[in-house]
């Protein structure tokens, strides 16, 4: 109290001066009552204000104690819950996007794999002129558009949007420029650029990426961002980068492929804007990096697991280029080829084409080109492999056959005299020979291609027996290989026709069964898988799609018998081999499979795709070129090779192809030529070592990136 | 050792109470590097400290200098401040500008006065002065109750002004500071009982009547937070939080998560404790409080000390309106009180109150030194 100067009286002393004064107030108060009575002397005013501000003196000391103790309450006792509550405060778990599982074909030759690719961003609040910012951006890395005018004005549209865009938003969030820069050299233009760029951003990320583009197209399918209805039920698929499958191998085995996403404590101010990453060592304030970690509990970013498909992608490529050779006008080339190992069911070759680009899904397919998508008249949406179905045709004969052969109503030696029409039922069944084929038996018929016979025969069999023969052989049946659609077509017979339509089986509908016309509907992967199972070793082999996944597996798979004799079988094959290597045989010409000495065997098929009338026919038949595409017969083809040792199966169609022998049956020729020249089944195929090859995503996109 | 000009000078400074100048220069440049500090990640408020120390330096002379001026100039002053105060705040109610949501400024050009803020003072002072001149004609100044009567208006009619504007925490702190002199001039306790009595019975009154809703809500979320935790309860939160999680020894300068990413709203004015508790801990708080204590504790001496009853009342009313001040900020702050806008003397960012704090801080230096035995 010296500092106070040579007075006594300090804080303290007036206190006690204070406390003792107020032992004088009791006297002034008996002195307050004596004055009452009109006797009091002038009261000591200094002294009732020593009392009074020793008075507040002392509520003054209780109130800054009151505060001292709200202190200790506050950063004493309940430091530790407060500190909890600044770290939820300020610590937000980022998201960090697993690394998809890539799909490799048999030999780990990249399907579906991530590319990296560069994102260019510009933050709102950093820019003061946004829209020069964007101009000048555009200017570094022009959308890849080739016309220039069409260029300029989708960059225009797209400033518009973002400037609209960043009214809406918070301005701390980076507005997405390009997110698909794929050029190295290009990222680095903008990279070196962007400080000079007022709130440019460039950085790296992971986009999913199918380096075969269309090839795969329908089979694997395509990731894209989720919409909205996939985002409220999951908000993790709401960051910028997750993105979802959506069909195909990609859409069925979303649990496989796609890992799960990590998360990563970021500091965040009050307004939500990400102010910093948090590492390893780091303290904020008292609390340390370990501690925030262990009340946060962040999750570690598993990544996708890979998966090993049966197809071989050189394969399917040439597959793919050899349909685009089937027709003479580009926009008249549409068709599917199966190709199917015989012993194993692996799927070796599922192509369909036109097909769309599914690597344009991931970013968001460009309006115009999906419209032209879905104007074609190709149906390039449409995967013909395995959603597309078609009457087999002529196909079909060998199922009628095996029917027959197995009932005991067809000796292979019976002959039928084709005079190019069959009679029944009031009215006439024609042959595709209008002139008719003569006597022919079973070996000759197929060879041939002779309906007549086949209509005597489907007669002679009925249809509850064709059909139970085509279930055997696979047709009418969904195989489900691991990828989104798929369909089972229809295999029709007199429970089916009632429960359908409502109506009675028909005698004349078996005639057309006979010769796969009527009501069935078979897939291409149906008809390969039919294929194998006539030429192979009477295992009811299925198709595989997956050495590795969720339905996959590396070990020889174990099938059912066929329910029909080897001799039945042997029968049917002979008369495939006859049809591309006997004089005669409707694709005689496509046999020889051009590597000095194998050969194919098969059988052609044309589906018709309109009715034919009774008057048309009268006037004669319009020439299949003559027609419009879409009124033009399908082309159907399967086949095997070698014809000698089957290995092999492939089934073919082309659209609007025309006859079977004429555009499926080289297209089969070609494309097992290839497959039985490289011969995969017999190669080793890939098996990932222990997933080593798995990124482990820990630093995958939004690492440091943009606030989710 | 006459030395002349300078033997006074030197004699004059040394009577200084520099104890006092040394605290409140501490408390000012702890404001500077609290502002500093909270206005690390806010473009907007990033250079407040500069403007915050230039204000102390060229307003920390002037108080002193003002000290000095005699002290009939002091008892002129509010004879002339009270009523031009008056004046202007019908001035501010006609014309002012609003800021903050009260009607309280008045600008004219590049001025701007806040008359409310002067007010603080002036009714100070005015009271001081009248009951001066009343017991310098009648020594029991309370012999007739009636003589407060000219007292309590001179403090209510500027408080009731203030509260229209409304700016609830100054008009609590003019009708604080002036009751309180009322009180130690020495009216009777039957009377302060029955004030006291009027007072709480108005109060429902004042609350449903004189309150504007906002001002009715922030006494409702004091009273229950949970009922708008965004928005003035969030404030309260937010700064218990920084409060708290200081801890002990705090995180350091810079250093305090919740200010720095700026969770705590108004954090480099009315809350910059919570951003000097976050960084500084307990220790620092403590140690800020009892620097506060030691000038009021000083100020309290100066009053008690003091030879006549203008400097007594005048010093008294300028302790408990520095007292008010840091009381109600800190109880504010630390959610024991509701939210009522009062800075933290010399440390919150903000002209107003350090030149009103500081005015406060010359009339105890003017009492020390023309008033006591320590300033002769």
């Amino acid at each position: 109290m010296k500092r106070y100067g040579k007075s006594s009286r300090g804080f303290l002393g007036g206190l006690m001066q204070g406390l003792s004064s107020k032992s004088k107030g009791i006297r002034s108060g008996q002195a307050k009552v004596r004055r009452n009575k009109q006797l009091a002397a002038p009261r000591d005013m200094t002294a009732v204000f020593n009392r009074r501000m020793t008075l507040l003196g002392l509520v003054g000391t209780g109130v800054g104690g009151v505060l001292a103790a709200r202190m200790t309450q506050l950063q004493f006792f309940q430091e530790k819950e407060f500190q909890r509550k600044a770290v939820e405060n300020f610590i937000r778990r980022e998201l960090v996007p697993p690394t998809r599982g890539e799909i490799l074909d048999r030999f780990g030759q990249p399907i579906a794999t991530q590319r990296t690719t560069w994102r260019i961003s510009v933050t709102p609040e950093q820019t003061r002129d946004l829209e020069g910012t964007l101009r000048t951006l555009f200017e570094l890395a022009p959308l890849p558009i080739e016309d220039e005018a069409d260029r300029k004005r989708r960059e225009e549209e797209l400033i518009v949007r973002l400037m609209n865009r960043s009214k809406r938003q918070a301005r701390f969030i980076p507005l997405i420029v390009r997110d698909d820069i794929g050029s190295y050299e290009l990222y680095v233009r903008i990279a070196f650029q962007a400080p000079r760029l007022e709130g440019v951003r460039a950085e790296t990320l992971e986009t999913r990426s199918y380096p075969d583009g269309e090839a795969f197209g329908h089979l694997i399918g395509y990731v894209a961002k989720a919409n909205d209805a996939e985002q409220k039920k999951n908000a993790e698929l709401a960051h910028p980068s997750m993105r979802l499958g959506k069909s195909g191998v990609e859409g069925a085995n979303e649990a496989w492929l796609k890992g799960s996403p990590g998360e990563q404590p970021v500091m965040i101010n009050a307004k939500g804007r990400v102010v910093g990453e948090l590492t390893e060592g780091m303290t904020v304030g008292p609390v340390s990096f370990e501690e925030i970690v262990s009340a946060l509990n962040p999750r570690p970013v598993m990544a996708g697991k890979p998966m090993v498909l049966t197809l071989d992608r050189e394969l399917q490529l040439a597959a793919v280029e050899r349909l685009r050779r089937t027709a003479k006008l580009p926009e008249e080339q549409s068709g599917a080829i199966v190709v199917i190992d015989i012993k194993t069911g692996d799927l070796l070759v599922f192509a369909s084409d036109p097909a769309f680009d599914p690597n344009l899904f991931v970013n968001g397919y460009p309006s115009d080109a999906y419209r032209a998508l879905t104007q074609d008249q190709r149906s390039p949406l449409f995967h013909k492999a395995y959603d597309g179905l078609y009457p087999p045709g002529s196909t079909f004969k060998m199922v009628v056959a095996a029917a027959g052969l197995r009932s005991g109503v067809i000796d292979p030696d019976d002959r039928v005299f084709c005079t190019g029409g069959y009679p029944f039922g009031g009215r006439i069944f024609h042959c595709w020979k209008r002139g008719g084929h003569g006597s022919v038996n079973l070996h000759q018929a197929m060879k041939v291609s002779c309906d007549t016979y086949f209509y005597e025969m489907a007669r002679r069999t009925g249809s509850e027996a064709i059909a139970q023969a085509a279930r055997e052989f696979g047709l009418g049946q969904h195989f489900d290989i691991g990828a989104t659609g798929g369909r089972s077509g229809v295999v029709p017979d007199a429970e089916w026709k009632r429960r359908e339509r409502g109506l009675p089986w028909l005698p004349g509908e078996t005639l057309n069964f006979g010769i796969g016309q009527g009501a069935l509907l078979t897939s291409p992967l149906q008809l390969a898988v039919m294929t194998a199972r006539m030429v192979g070793n009477g295992d009811a082999i299925t198709p595989k799609l997956m050495l590795m996944g969720p339905n996959g597996s590396y070990d020889a798979p174990t099938f059912e018998r066929l329910k029909f004799s080897d001799e039945i079988l042997r029968i049917l094959r002979d008369a495939m081999v006859a049809v591309t290597s006997e004089p005669g045989g409707t694709a005689f010409a496509n046999g020889d499979l051009g590597l000095g000495g194998p050969r194919q065997g098969g059988k052609t098929g044309t589906s018709q795709v309109r009715r034919i009338t009774m008057a048309e026919r009268a006037k004669g038949v319009i020439a299949n070129e003559d027609l419009p595409w879409r009124s033009r017969d399908h082309a159907l083809f399967v086949g095997f090779a070698p014809a000698d040792a089957p290995r092999y199966a492939a089934s073919v169609i082309i659209e609007h192809g025309g006859g079977g022998s004429k555009a499926a049956a080289p297209v089969a020729k070609d494309v097992l030529a290839a497959v039985l020249k490289k011969n995969p089944a017999e190669m080793t195929v890939y098996r990932p070592a222990e997933l080593a090859h798995v990124h482990d995503g820990s630093c995958s996109q939004g690492c440091g990136g943009v606030p989710a | 050792m006459n030395g002349g000009i300078f033997g006074l000078l030197a004699s004059g400074l040394s009577r200084l109470p520099w104890v006092a100048i040394v605290l409140v220069t501490a408390l000012a440049a702890f404001g500077v590097a609290m502002v500093y500090s909270s206005g690390q990640h806010n473009p907007t408020t990033e250079d407040l400290w500069i403007l915050q120390g230039q204000r102390f330096l060229f307003l920390l002379p002037l108080a002193v200098a003002v000290a000095l001026l005699p002290p009939f100039l002091w008892r002129l002053a509010p004879i002339i401040a009270w009523p031009v105060g008056v004046v202007l705040l019908v001035a501010v109610d006609i014309m002012g500008s609003t800021r903050g949501g009260a009607e309280s400024w008045l600008e004219y050009g590049p001025l701007r006065l806040q008359p409310s803020e002067v007010m603080k003072l002036a009714v100070v002072l005015a009271v001081s002065v009248y009951y001066a001149k009343i017991e310098s004609r009648n020594k029991d100044r309370t012999s007739n109750e009636l003589w407060h009567v000219p007292a309590l208006l001179l403090i209510l009619i500027p408080t009731a002004m203030v509260f229209n504007q409304p700016d609830l925490g100054t008009g609590s702190m003019i009708l604080f500071a002036g009751v309180m002199i009322v009180f130690l001039s020495g009216v009777r306790w039957r009377m302060i009982i029955a004030g006291g009595v009027a007072g709480l019975l108005a109060l429902p009154f004042a609350y449903f009547f004189i309150l504007k809703d906002y001002q009715q809500q922030r006494i409702m979320t004091f009273i229950d937070p949970s009922l708008d935790p965004l928005g003035s309860g969030y404030h309260v939160q937010q700064s218990a939080i920084a409060i708290g999680s200081g801890g002990v020894v705090g995180k350091g300068w810079l250093q305090g998560t919740q200010a720095q990413n700026q969770f705590i709203p108004e954090q480099h004015t009315d809350f910059i404790f919570s951003v000097s508790a976050e960084e500084w801990g307990l220790l620092g708080s403590l140690m800020l409080l009892g620097v506060y204590m030691a000038l009021l504790a000083w100020g309290w001496g100066v009053a008690t000390r003091a030879n006549n009853t203008f400097h007594r009342l005048a010093a008294a009313g300028a302790t408990v309106t520095i007292a008010f001040y840091v009381f109600v900020n800190l109880g504010m702050v630390m959610g024991i009180l509701p939210v009522v806008g009062v800075p933290l003397p010399l440390v919150s960012h903000g002209g107003s109150s350090m030149f009103t704090v500081l005015m406060c801080f010359s009339l105890l230096v003017h009492t020390h030194m023309y008033a006591t035995d320590q300033g002769r």
